[in-house]
């Protein structure tokens, strides 16, 4: 501590004098709270680029869901083309069953 | 996408603030505005500006030094739209000391106005810094970080301002 502080200290002292009125702090809380305005609910936007990475995902995921969903099942092809492949060379199912039977 | 933060929930929290922060703020206001009638003002200012800049808040920082910050820059810049008459150091009359002594929330000794008057001629910054040591015994540490500026810059404000304020009272004896 310097010297001239050490002086004020010991013929001043540290108190200032200064007073309140009754209450006022008891009751300081409550007049702050009552000017301050009301807070909207606030919105947060994600960041952009993320906001797209989210949209792009869920677009992925809905075209692979799609896709998915309408590919035909493979045993509803092969019958489909054998089908066909049997009524183009006009040979019935007793042709068929004979051919098979000779193996 | 979008979420929200509830307000009754904020508001809750920044009445907690209040309640611990209130009294210490009034009056490092109070220290530098002098009258209370002001530091309630200004006070009342400081935590306006507290909620309102909320969403700008370093979740880093202390909210203390903060706050701090905020009520010593509502203070002086009361200060500088007020223009009280300042002391100047060759000891001309100024009003400080005699406002306070007709002040009615002041009961404090003629010396101790005559202290206020003292400091209240200080530049902003000496000010600010005599009145965090001399009445709140703050640490240099902590007054830095409040004002953005060196302890070792703070130091020699605080000698600076002491020295000052002794040659105020030499010239009087």
């Amino acid at each position: 501590m310097i010297e001239e502080e050490k002086i004020l200290r010991e013929s001043i002292g540290r108190r200032n004098g200064f007073r309140v009125p009754d209450g006022y702090f008891g009751q300081l809380t409550v007049s702050v709270m009552a000017q301050l305005p009301e807070r909207e609910a606030r919105r947060v936007k994600l960041n952009s680029w993320l906001y797209a990475a989210a949209s792009v995902a869920v677009a992925v995921l809905m075209g692979v869901s799609c896709y998915l969903y309408q590919q035909p099942d493979d045993e509803m092809v092969a019958d489909s083309y054998f089908e066909q492949a049997a009524d183009y060379t006009m040979i019935d199912n007793t042709d068929i069953y004979a051919c098979l039977s000779d193996d | 996408m979008a979420h929200e933060k509830d307000p009754k929930a904020q508001r809750e929290a920044f009445e907690r603030i209040v309640d611990e922060y209130g009294e210490k703020l009034y009056w490092q206001v109070r220290r530098i505005v002098l009258s209370h009638d002001d530091a309630n003002d200004v006070v009342q200012t400081v935590f306006m500006k507290a909620w309102t800049g909320l969403d700008n808040f370093n979740q880093d920082a202390k909210l203390s030094t903060w706050l701090y910050r905020i009520a010593i820059n509502e203070s002086l810049d009361f200060m500088r739209r007020k223009k009280l008459q300042h002391v100047s150091m060759d000891g001309q009359e100024t009003g400080v000391a005699s406002q306070l002594m007709a002040d009615h929330y002041f009961d404090g000794t003629e010396t101790e106005a005559l202290l206020q008057e003292a400091i209240a001629s200080l530049p902003d910054v000496q000010r600010t810094v005599f009145n965090l040591r001399y009445f709140e015994e703050m640490k240099y540490s902590q007054m830095s970080e409040i004002m953005k500026t060196s302890e070792g810059s703070l130091k020699a404000s605080y000698h600076i301002a002491v020295k000052k304020i002794s040659e105020f009272f030499k010239r009087r004896d």
